[in-house]
């Protein structure tokens, strides 16, 4: 089964990136099959590194970079990029800041323009600060009628309370308010500087032309006084029991389930076994054991599914289900004993190797494209990953036994320390979650789901 | 539940059958009468039909050692009959219970452990489509997998009901719970009073409630067939071995006769409608929609153009009236790409405070203004390289191409139409866009959805 993978590498390798010898990171991979650029700039830091009292602020730079230079206004900005066709926009994830476009390869020279522009010379204009802050509040208020949106939040608040890695990414509404345009500049002289900087891309240019253009980049952001924001310093700390958060919402038939703990780093030594694992588990497999037991045995969600959610430092593991009402206390009842299994038996050596078998023949999946491909690089470098280090799936997983699997998984569940969310509707399911989880109700905390 | 034109429909199957007698299922007979067609660029498309009326697809692209695999039923929820509707994507669902020879369960653990991504399947208004990604070595065993539910798929009744409810779940998801989704639901239902798009794919609760694997049975016989299905293969694949592997399991399915269902004329709307949802939500929400033709019609590139003016980018002219001015935090329109005459929907969530009355207003006003004032060059130019880069942006994966001729062989008999439409886009001239704006954009016949806060007065 392997020899499928090995002979999907060598022509992946051989499209080559290239790399600039300056100091901002640059990697670009020539692909002419259609006549567009995808670039990407990123700085290495994001939500997590929000200093204390403003969550959001990281995002909020990125988006007011967008609305003002010291030469163009955000009118300007917008019809300029629109004019060409061209995309920008702005993701923010944790522990990094990526913006994010394409455009015509026959627009490119001054779509660089633009973006060096919003990259080197952002004003922050007083005004455009009032319309974002306005603009974000009314988002955050918008995404408590998205569930799934909220959940998450919510999750993370609770699994990561008081670490970096809890902080929202659009911030708290009071906090976001309280910005002044002199915590925007800091902030941003604290994340802009060519050290933290990176230029991933791919499609129709070449990649010296593109290398050139990040060094003019790097020489206009040297690295400053300003603190490097980089890297979050502490590792979360692992629940010490178990605790339960209601987010309480009203007229919900459906609920969103949260079981989980803090998880591996990429380079952690179980890591490859617990992958492999939880693939068994939970991974995205309609075989999967959550699928099977909650989906296609019992119809009681549509989906159910465990997952690693990365970071430089260990970030999360969880088991997530979104149940009708009616069948939540007994679904939160089965995935809690299929947990405490999962974590006392393992796997069997039949779903070993199926997994072993699906993971290693799908893994050239992961790196097929340009795109996919610009994506692992950019994880690889926000997270301060070995270069090549997705590719390495593969490899890692062939290496392992199910023994080694097993006494991975043991050492790593935690099912009695886990935290348990459920987003419902408390007085139809606070009583029964109590009983299916087996704890006394006044263990539960309720909150609304109004509550930043 | 059955139409009219079911007789004259078996007449027709019966002649097609005499003459693509199933013994001429070669792949050489099928390759000569095959032909490439130029998609972009230099690329071109194998297009062949097997003599029992299977259409199939061909991309050759070796850029990775690896090809996307999919089969598009020419069957929606527009094929839906009144108290069953959902029962399209119901029974996509139920494509991967088990077959006469492979158990259920079976066929996603072979597909797994082959090494297959993206394995999935989605059901549109008029359409329903199952994908997959696979290392180039199983081209075989995905033809025989899907040749072999296309026909011998067993709906018992346990694994039905299981289903059901997973559907269920999905349709609480993506509706009862979501207020885009039910918003999104109530744009259908307004805009439509006779057509089956009125309906939402994922169908109405108690109609899901009353199928029956009875139901879910006879919808299969009807529409499962390899005279209404298309297979796409994009990748490192040889279209005559495609073609060779596709004869070998799929040339001996017999076809079935297809009733074409006989869909009722949405009639014109001549005053505007207006519905307000009371939602769980804590800003206000807008969708109105206005009447459009059908994919196929020559005015669909003039209307490509006239809504990105209008809502693509943040220099259009919808998105400085109502995000630039502090009314709404986004504003966009829906894509126009279905079968049959259907609604563009333009769509706005509001700013803390802001109503979805007043959106609309200035919605109205703007869009009067741009009947008005011709357009300038340069906003012509803006939307047309939108859409061109949106246009390669979209046929950037394998998976991404076979999609696009999926959609485009379902919705209008070829991919050509996509693509047309495309280099069509590029001659729209500014007096077109105007003239879309004016026949269609009429405020007479637009209909309005209001989503408001559950106490709101």
């Amino acid at each position: 089964m392997r020899n499928k993978l090995l002979g999907i590498l060598p022509l992946i390798t051989a499209l080559g990136f290239t790399s600039s010898s300056y100091a901002v990171d640059t990697r670009f991979e020539n692909d002419s099959s259609l006549p567009i650029v995808y670039l990407n700039v990123a700085v290495k830091g994001g939500a997590a590194n929000d200093p204390a009292g403003k969550s959001g602020i990281s995002n909020f730079v990125g988006e007011m970079m967008m609305r003002g230079t010291k030469t163009r206004t955000k009118a300007q900005i917008d019809e300029a990029l629109d004019q060409l066709g061209a995309s920008l926009n702005v993701e923010t994830r944790a522990e990094a800041l990526i913006f994010r476009g394409h455009v015509l390869s026959a627009k490119l020279a001054e779509y660089l323009e633009i973006v060096q522009d919003v990259i080197t010379n952002p004003n922050f204009p007083e005004k455009e600060i009032r319309k974002l802050k306005s603009e974000v509040a009314s988002e955050l208020l918008e995404s408590r009628g998205k569930d799934s949106t909220l959940g998450k939040i919510f999750w993370e608040g609770f699994l990561f309370e008081g670490h970096p890695y809890g902080k929202p990414i659009l911030g708290k509404t009071k906090e976001i308010e309280g910005l002044k345009r002199s915590d925007l500049l800091t902030q941003y002289a604290n994340l802009f500087q060519d050290r933290n900087l990176l230029v991933i891309g791919s499609g129709d240019a070449e990649a010296s032309f593109i290398s050139a253009w990040a060094n003019r980049i790097g020489e206009k952001r040297p690295n400053g006084a300003g603190e490097n924001p980089i890297r979050v310093s502490d590792a979360p700390k692992p629940p010490e029991k178990r605790e339960v958060l209601f987010i309480d919402k009203p007229d919900r038939t459906q609920t969103q389930l949260y079981f989980g703990q803090v998880g591996l780093r990429f380079t952690d030594p179980g890591y490859f076994p617990v992958y492999l694992a939880n693939h068994v588990f939970g991974g995205g497999s309609f075989s999967a054991r959550l699928m099977t037991e909650v989906r296609a045995k019992r119809g009681w969600s549509y989906g159910a599914y465990s997952y690693f959610r990365h970071g430089i430092r260990p970030r999360s593991w969880q088991a997530y289900t979104f149940p009708a009402t009616k069948d939540t206390p007994s679904a939160i009842a089965l995935v809690d004993t299929m947990l405490r299994d999962f974590q006392a038996k393992g796997i069997t050596e039949e779903e070993y190797q199926f997994s072993r078998d699906s993971l290693i023949n799908s893994a050239g999946f992961s790196f097929n494209t340009p795109g996919k491909r610009v994506e692992n690089l950019l994880l690889e470098k926000t997270l301060g990953l070995p270069d090549g280090f997705m590719k390495s799936y593969a490899e890692n997983l062939a290496k392992t036994d199910r023994a080694g699997v097993n006494a991975a998984v043991k050492q790593f569940l935690r099912p009695d320390k886990m935290k348990v969310l459920i987003l419902g509707t408390a007085k139809d399911l606070k009583s029964k979650v109590a009983e299916s989880l087996k704890v006394s109700e006044s263990e539960i905390k309720v909150v609304p789901y109004t509550k930043e | 539940m059955k139409n009219k034109n079911t007789a004259f429909a078996w007449v027709l199957f019966a002649l097609s059958s005499v003459l693509f007698g199933i013994g001429c299922a070669t792949s050489e007979n099928v390759e000569k009468s095959g032909k490439k067609v130029p998609f972009f660029g230099s690329i071109e498309i194998y297009r062949y039909v097997l003599p029992n009326g299977l259409k199939l697809l061909v991309l050759e692209d070796s850029a990775s050692p690896t090809f996307a695999y999919q089969t598009w039923i020419r069957v929606g929820s527009r094929d839906e009959e009144v108290k069953y509707t959902g029962l399209a994507h119901l029974f996509e669902h139920m494509m991967f219970k088990g077959t006469k020879d492979l158990p259920e369960g079976k066929f996603d653990r072979l597909l797994e452990q082959s090494g297959a991504e993206g394995e999935n399947a989605f059901t549109s208004r008029d359409y329903t489509a199952y994908v997959q990604e696979l290392p180039k070595d199983k081209l075989e065993l995905i033809a025989k997998l899907e040749s072999d539910r296309m026909v011998n798929l067993v709906v018992n009744d346990q694994s039905f009901k299981t289903e059901r409810e997973v559907v269920q779940n999905e349709r609480r998801m993506r509706n009862e719970n979501s207020p885009d989704g039910l918003m999104y639901q109530e744009i259908f239902g307004v805009a439509f009073q006779k057509h089956s798009y009125r309906w939402p794919v994922i169908g109405y609760e108690e109609d899901l409630n009353r199928m029956t694997a009875g139901d879910a049975e006879k919808f299969y016989k009807s529409h499962y067939a390899p005279n209404h299905a298309t297979v796409v293969v994009v990748g490192d694949v040889k279209a005559h071995e495609v073609l060779k592997i596709v004869t070998k399991y799929y040339g001996h399915l017999a076809p079935t006769m297809l009733a074409e269902k006989e869909v009722p004329v949405e009639p014109v709307q001549t005053a505007p409608r207006l519905k307000v949802l009371k939602l769980n939500t804590q800003v206000q929400k807008l969708m109105v929609a206005y009447p459009v033709p059908p994919v196929v019609h020559s005015d669909t590139p003039a209307l490509q153009v006239m809504r990105t003016v209008l809502t693509g980018g943040k220099s259009s002219r919808l998105y400085k009236a109502l995000v630039d001015s502090g009314i709404t935090t986004s504003f966009d329109t829906y894509d126009l790409d279905d079968k049959d005459p259907s609604i563009l929907i333009f769509m706005g969530n509001l700013q803390k405070g802001r109503k979805a009355t007043e959106a609309e207003t200035v919605m109205l006003k703007t869009i009067e203004k741009f009947k008005k004032d011709p357009i300038s060059a340069a906003e012509l130019e803006r939307a047309k390289n939108a859409l061109q880069s949106q246009f390669y942006d979209s046929l950037t994966a394998p998976s991404e191409r076979a999609n696009f001729i999926g959609h485009y062989e379902s919705v209008s008999n070829s991919f050509k139409t996509g693509v047309d439409i495309f280099h069509q886009i590029a001659n729209v001239t500014a007096t077109e866009v105007q003239s879309a704006a004016q026949k269609y954009l009429n405020a007479n016949s637009r209909s309005v959805v209001m989503g408001v806060q559950k106490d709101a007065k």
